[in-house]
């Protein structure tokens, strides 16, 4: 078991683990953040965000769609993991914690700005008739042309026009899913949503997603 | 209490285009029961639509999943 000793100098409290530096940076996300709760290691700081800096750009930048947005996300979720390290629960995943700081941060920006307006996805859901089968037919299956009727640019800049009228939580929960690769219970986790609420929402937004496309190639929504 | 363990997982009946695509996205996550899963494939062999929707709602993942990554 490493043990920790703590010493004063002129440039404040120094850590000492009895590992070298090499060593620290092979300790676990969990360990440095107990090293930064407890000792406020600015070190330990430094190789969570070697670490993650990346991750956390491209999360905040999926979810604000603005390049100044997400590195004001960067260096106000540096700050949070320093002050708030000693909220974090050791008996949970580090990546859960951060994300949830990640997407609060880029959401709550979202919200003050009100940059944007978000759509009624109800008027992009497929309709269906009362005995509960599809009211426009015949559903044509697009998914063998798409790419051959439509530029990758356009269909590039349909999908992200799309994303930017979801709303912030939509949005972020299409992130974790399609691009973080989280699972619903972890999305869950993070957003502070039942799973149910995360698939409800995930599947809308897909649904959404699907009829911006299929709109844009002259085809019905539903 | 002792007694039969309760299935998380209810059967759900896919009579109708309504019905499954209200199951589109557990039934491409692998999260339906086998019996569920049965009954919508089941569906899916008499209805075309159905066919169309689900195999576009996959291009659409896909397509979303490529371009966010990208950039």
């Amino acid at each position: 078991m490493n043990t920790v000793s703590i010493k004063s100098n002129e440039h404040g409290i120094n850590v000492n683990v009895d590992q070298s530096p090499t060593d620290l940076s092979k300790g676990s996300d969990e360990s440095l953040v107990r090293l930064i709760a407890e000792f406020r290691s600015e070190e330990a700081l430094a190789l969570i965000l070697d670490r993650y800096r990346e991750r956390i750009y491209r999360t905040a930048l999926k979810v604000t769609n603005n390049h100044n947005d997400a590195e004001d996300v960067v260096q106000e979720v540096s700050l949070t993991i320093y002050r708030k390290a000693h909220s974090f629960r050791t008996d949970s995943k580090f990546s859960t914690w951060l994300y949830r700081l990640v997407t609060n941060e880029a959401i709550s920006r979202l919200r003050k700005i009100k940059r944007e307006r978000t759509v009624s996805l109800d008027d992009y859901m497929p309709r269906f008739e009362d005995d509960g089968h599809h009211a426009e037919r015949p559903v044509v299956d697009w998914s063998q042309e798409v790419e051959k009727k439509v530029a990758e640019k356009e269909i590039q800049s349909i999908i992200e026009k799309a994303m930017q009228e979801l709303s912030p939580i939509d949005r972020t929960v299409v992130v974790l899913s399609e691009i973080e690769e989280l699972t619903n219970p972890e999305i869950g986790k993070v957003l502070g949503l039942s799973v149910l609420a995360v698939k409800g929402r995930l599947h809308r937004a897909r649904m959404f997603l699907r009829a911006k496309l299929a709109v844009q190639l002259g085809y019905q929504a539903g | 209490m002792a007694g039969r363990p309760k299935s998380k997982n209810k059967l759900k009946t896919v009579e109708t285009c309504r019905d499954a695509t209200s199951l589109l996205l557990e039934f491409l996550s692998e999260e339906l029961d086998p019996g569920t899963n049965s009954e919508f494939e089941k569906h899916l062999q008499i209805c075309p639509d159905c066919v169309a929707f689900l195999n576009t709602y996959k291009k659409t993942m896909e397509l979303t999943k490529s371009f966010l990554r990208e950039n």
